[in-house]
């Protein structure tokens, strides 16, 4: 066969994150040393830290100066088909700490009514949460669910579950469908405090409708989530 | 909100409606801190603290010496992993759709054995051969994704002589029956190191990239690709749609 042109250090990457896996190496693990590293996969010590360089990229992988490479925590996954959205520890199981930042309704403005497809000033609740783990904020949360859709839905109510669950749970109708979007937006000034980073750093915005089971329109979401922290997946239907 | 504060974001606004209504363009220069200062009658503070704002959140950028340009990015926008599994949406047919004219440039080919990852993702033992192809996926001659595509060499045996910068894969794979129609992948976005920021023509200021894995399986539910792919989120946007009843 001809000669292989593929670019290795993406294939060692690969090869190593299966070894942390294998090995059961949990987040704060130290890895073996390039030099062993090199030795085990038969390659040079430069088409190893090459790799370890794309691991620190994709933040499977930490370095501490003078002392070597960690395990990185994992990212909390979340599939594309749960519409409740409750984000939960990758390493515990745990729920993520949830603060209620604000509960109002409003009417819709024009930017709003545009991103809901519905008439401006359409009377809606508006539910916005900072999600942390271990005091570390990591997403921040803003869910818009028309009133006609939820009359009567209380501050109590709305601090206590998430959009998709108080419409399954207090509504005829449970989520059916969502169209949801993932774009790369820099925080603002509030943001940027809420979540602790300088002004302008890039975050993760995973937006969406979610439309009842009658096919009504029932949330609009925006999270804006911790690029490093954040996975999506969605399974195939076979 | 003070006086000041509440001044800054009129001029935000007003420049920003200005962009959305086209009366500034993607690539050209806005008015100087001081034409804009005297056009709205306010401080040069208060219009460079929403220049600021503006240039923090990607609308602008400032060029040292030269000025303050609107942002060219946006500007055909495709959405990829649009794959609701009733459609087949490959990478192809989806720029297709939006009038892009996709091209590939070939980084390189090569065979896989005894790569512990790569077997499990595609469901083989580790003696079974990997065929690997590393391309830059382009749209309209500019980068939009760096993709590293692997398949079992077993339904693809003469995959070696086609070559790929004009072939489409998936006519390709197509042709010898194993079309990926269902697709499992897992997006996230990361930063960019020197080589991939270099591959898709990043700017000093761009240090993120989409990164999407994709299984794809054939009509039969044969497992038939295994790709990772790194795009540039001003180009290519991630969108799924969900059915509960799928």
């Amino acid at each position: 066969m001809k000669k292989n042109l593929l670019t290795m250090d993406i294939v060692l990457s690969k090869e190593i994150k299966c070894m942390i896996k294998e090995e059961r190496l949990k987040p704060g693990d130290r890895l073996p040393s390039e030099r062993i590293l090199a030795q085990r996969f038969g390659v040079q010590r430069m088409t190893i830290r090459s790799a370890l360089q794309l691991l620190l990229q994709d933040r499977t992988i930490l370095s501490k100066p003078c002392s070597g490479y960690y395990v990185a925590p994992g990212r909390i996954c979340q599939s594309a088909r749960d519409f409740s959205m409750n984000f939960t520890s990758p390493e515990t199981g745990e729920p993520l700490d949830c603060l209620l930042l604000a509960f109002k309704k409003q009417r819709a403005d024009l930017r709003l009514s545009g991103k809901m497809l519905l008439p401006e000033d359409t009377v809606i609740y508006k539910i916005s949460k900072l999600y942390s783990q271990s005091q570390k904020p990591l997403c921040i949360s803003h869910s818009y669910i028309p009133e006609d859709r939820y009359p009567g839905l209380t501050r109590t109510a709305a601090a206590s579950a998430s959009a998709a669950d108080l419409i399954s749970a207090g509504t005829q109708a449970a989520i059916g469908k969502s169209n949801q979007k993932i774009t790369l937006v820099y925080a603002n000034q509030k943001e940027a405090g809420l979540l602790s980073l300088a002004p302008g750093s890039p975050l993760m915005k995973h937006k969406g409708l979610m439309y009842d089971t009658a096919g009504q329109l029932a949330v609009f979401f925006e999270n804006l989530m911790l690029i490093d922290h954040f996975a999506f997946i969605r399974e195939a239907a076979l | 909100m003070n006086k000041n504060q509440d001044i800054t974001a009129q001029i935000k606004e007003t420049i920003l409606n200005r962009i959305a209504a086209h009366e500034y363009l993607p690539g050209e220069m806005i008015p100087c801190e001081r034409d804009l200062a005297a056009m709205y009658h306010v401080g040069r503070a208060a219009v460079r603290a929403a220049i600021d704002e503006l240039v923090n959140q990607r609308y602008l950028v400032r060029i040292q010496g030269s000025g303050t340009f609107v942002r060219k990015s946006s500007q055909n926008k495709v959405a990829l992993g649009v794959l609701n599994e009733t459609k087949n949406a490959s990478f192809t047919s989806l720029v297709r759709n939006f009038g892009i004219e996709l091209s590939n440039k070939l980084l390189g080919t090569g065979i896989l054995t005894n790569r512990k990852f790569y077997a499990d993702r595609l469901g083989l033992s580790l003696t079974e051969e990997i065929y690997g192809l590393h391309r830059i996926r382009l749209g309209n001659q500019e980068p939009l994704a760096l993709e590293y595509t692997y398949v079992p060499l077993k339904y693809f045996p003469d995959i070696g002589s086609y070559h790929f910068e004009r072939v489409s894969l998936y006519d390709y794979m197509d042709s010898k029956g194993h079309l990926p129609i269902h697709f499992q992948e897992t997006m996230m976005m990361q930063t960019a190191g020197d080589k991939l920021r270099s591959y898709l023509q990043l700017q000093e200021d761009e240090t993120i990239v989409n990164y999407i894995e994709i299984i794809g399986y054939d009509s039969q539910g044969t497992l038939v690709e295994y790709t990772e792919s790194y795009s540039r989120p001003d180009k290519l946007e991630v969108r799924f749609v969900t059915d509960a009843g799928e």
